[in-house]
């Protein structure tokens, strides 16, 4: 194997490591070094856990050598900072929670904990995942590894811009309307967001709650199903996770898709497509019936509605979220101020970046009185009919393939200091967000500027199985997910 | 439905957020091209089309109201800007 340690797939770490090829101080080692490398161009972590890491790795391999092994014991995982870690900083990149120590994990946290994972580090998001580019963060823009000039893509910017340079084995991100999806197609890697529901968000800092859903960053699909499998399951802490235990989705890898039908909605399809991007898509299309499934063409009519109706739902919620933040049970506070009420204003204007202020205002103005029924609630009519359409477009079709982004990975500064084109970045990501479902992006090509391309799978609630099965049939007959940058 | 400078000032007071003088024009007018884009919405037709209301709205609401173990109050204040064992500490008025 040609693989330098650090390049290694969760998987093949998982056989070199059962095999007692190498160690998990060997890996953690070489994962470290390959962050020092990287990181100062990159800003992929805000936080290494070097003083822990190695007490871990140690644990692991004790493990490792009692045959005790979990599929993640002793995989060097990076998780973003959204989530909480117990004794470890977790910021959500913001100046409000610059000094945050969580008192307690979050249970997807807990759950690879408990395998003895090696939490190697948090990684770089936009503030409260407020963001499609990764450049709100209070600790400076993570860059593409593909192209430092470029955006790795937001929010889960810091976990996608690791994975694709080899800084981890996998991650953790969060998507509430593409968060996951679109930075893995804008760094070339596997991002899986599931069903909402699918995994636990106790612990999970909250933006939106009806949208946010936790999911992974990867070097492949096998490696997905592998780390979801551990993720997913009902939570007592999290009243809306869902306890439909299915098959492990690592028994849907190599499964026959041909009995499966893939829908092409002409919507996800407009004269504005990026050509590159457009012609990458009537690739995977024919590749896909080359193997043996079925490509027809459908129909998401609202498709055009759902940016205006996430934006408004998505705000609404956060204003009420982040009405938490009073700058007196956690997080910053203005130490120079006349009361209470002035301490309040002072602690959250000084401390909330831009972008965030620009959604609780939004969020609070569509919901204060006169204005509620024309913005909330129409868009909350607009989120029925938008899953409606699915429910209709999935009696025709298993599986919806998309573009995940229109145009591959912009310049940074490119689109930050107009919010609204930002927003309609998130155009092919946002319905499957407001329907509930699970959605992968995987590679499918480069354009001309040697630019990752990625394509969107979206599957019925609860069908992960499917997803999963035609990702993996699509991966093992293509290459793209295998090509490396520069770095 | 424009927005105008008097109610964006209402609207971050009730967001409890304060606003700088320069910072007014540049956020009134993020706003008012996010909100005109927005009103797209106002076309669809939703007669008769109910709010959705979660994407779990399948899940029980209620679940047994069983005591459990929780953090300890050092913990919970470990965090706290000021705090004097075993409250927070917060400024009066």
């Amino acid at each position: 194997m040609n693989k330098r340690l650090h390049q290694m797939s969760l998987s093949e770490s998982r056989q070199l490591l059962d095999a007692g090829n190498i160690r998990c101080t060997d890996l953690v080692g070489a994962v470290l070094k390959r962050i020092e490398k990287i990181n100062p161009g990159i800003n992929a972590y805000i936080t290494v856990d070097k003083e822990a890491v190695y007490d871990q790795a140690q644990k692991a391999d004790r493990r490792i050598s009692q045959k005790k092994a979990r599929p993640l014991t002793g995989i060097p995982l990076a998780v973003k900072d959204i989530l909480c870690t117990r004794g470890l900083r977790t910021t959500c990149a913001s100046r409000m929670l610059e000094n945050f120590i969580p008192p307690y994990d979050a249970t997807a946290i807990e759950k690879i904990r408990r395998q003895d994972a090696v939490l190697i580090g948090k990684t770089n998001m936009d503030e409260f995942s407020m963001g499609s580019s990764g450049e709100t963060s209070f600790f400076g823009a993570t860059r593409n590894p593909w192209d430092p000039d470029r955006v790795p893509g937001g929010s889960s910017s810091g976990s996608a811009a690791a994975v694709a340079a080899d800084a981890c084995m996998a991650a953790l991100g969060t998507d509430t309307g593409g968060s996951i999806r679109q930075p893995a197609a804008f760094c070339g890697i596997t991002g899986f967001k599931p069903s909402y529901g699918r995994i636990s968000r106790f612990g999970l800092v909250s933006y939106a709650s009806s949208l946010d859903q936790i999911g992974t960053l990867t070097k492949n699909t096998e490696d997905a199903a592998l780390l979801l499998d551990s993720l997913c399951g009902f939570d007592p802490k999290d009243a809306t996770s869902a306890d439909t235990a299915g098959p492990a989705l690592t028994s849907a890898l190599g499964t026959d898709i041909s009995a499966l039908t893939v829908g092409l909605p002409e919507e996800y399809f407009p004269e504005s497509l990026d050509p590159e991007v457009k012609s990458a898509l009537v690739r995977a299309a024919e590749k896909i019936e080359g193997l043996g499934a079925g490509v027809k063409k459908i129909s998401l009519p609202r498709t055009g509605e759902a940016v205006a109706a996430y934006y408004i739902i998505a705000s609404a919620e956060a204003g009420s979220n982040l009405a938490r933040y009073d700058g007196i049970k956690y997080g910053y506070q203005n130490q120079v101020f006349d009361d209470l009420k002035d301490m309040y204003r002072k602690s959250r204007s000084e401390a909330f970046g831009k972008e965030v202020k620009r959604r609780i205002l939004l969020g609070t103005h569509v919901l204060s009185a006169g204005y509620d029924e024309n913005y909330y609630r129409q868009a909350s009519r607009a989120r029925t009919l938008i899953y409606n359409d699915f429910i209709d477009a999935f009696r025709h079709c298993d599986l919806i393939l998309t573009p995940t982004v229109p145009a591959p990975a912009f310049k940074i500064g490119e689109k930050v200091h107009t919010p609204l084109n930002m927003y309609l970045s998130d155009v092919f990501t946002i319905p499957a967000s407001l329907a509930g479902l699970p959605a992968i992006s995987i590679p499918c090509g480069f354009c001309r500027r040697g630019l990752p391309i990625g394509m969107q799978i979206i599957g019925r609630r609860f069908a992960e199985q499917k997803v999963i099965a035609l990702a993996h049939a699509y991966e093992k007959n293509t290459l793209w997910h295998l090509k490396k940058t520069d770095l | 439905m424009k927005i105008t400078r008097k109610e964006i000032l209402h609207t971050a007071d009730l967001a409890c957020l304060q606003l700088r003088e320069d910072e007014i024009p540049g956020i009134l007018s993020d706003l008012k091209t996010v909100l005109a884009y927005f009103n797209k919405l106002q076309a669809l037709d939703t007669q008769n089309i109910p709010p959705f209301r979660h994407p779990r709205d399948d899940a029980p609401l209620m679940r047994k109201d069983e005591p459990g173990i929780s953090l300890s109050q050092k913990d919970v204040l470990k965090n706290a800007p000021a705090a004097e064992n075993p409250f927070f500490k917060a400024p009066t008025g």
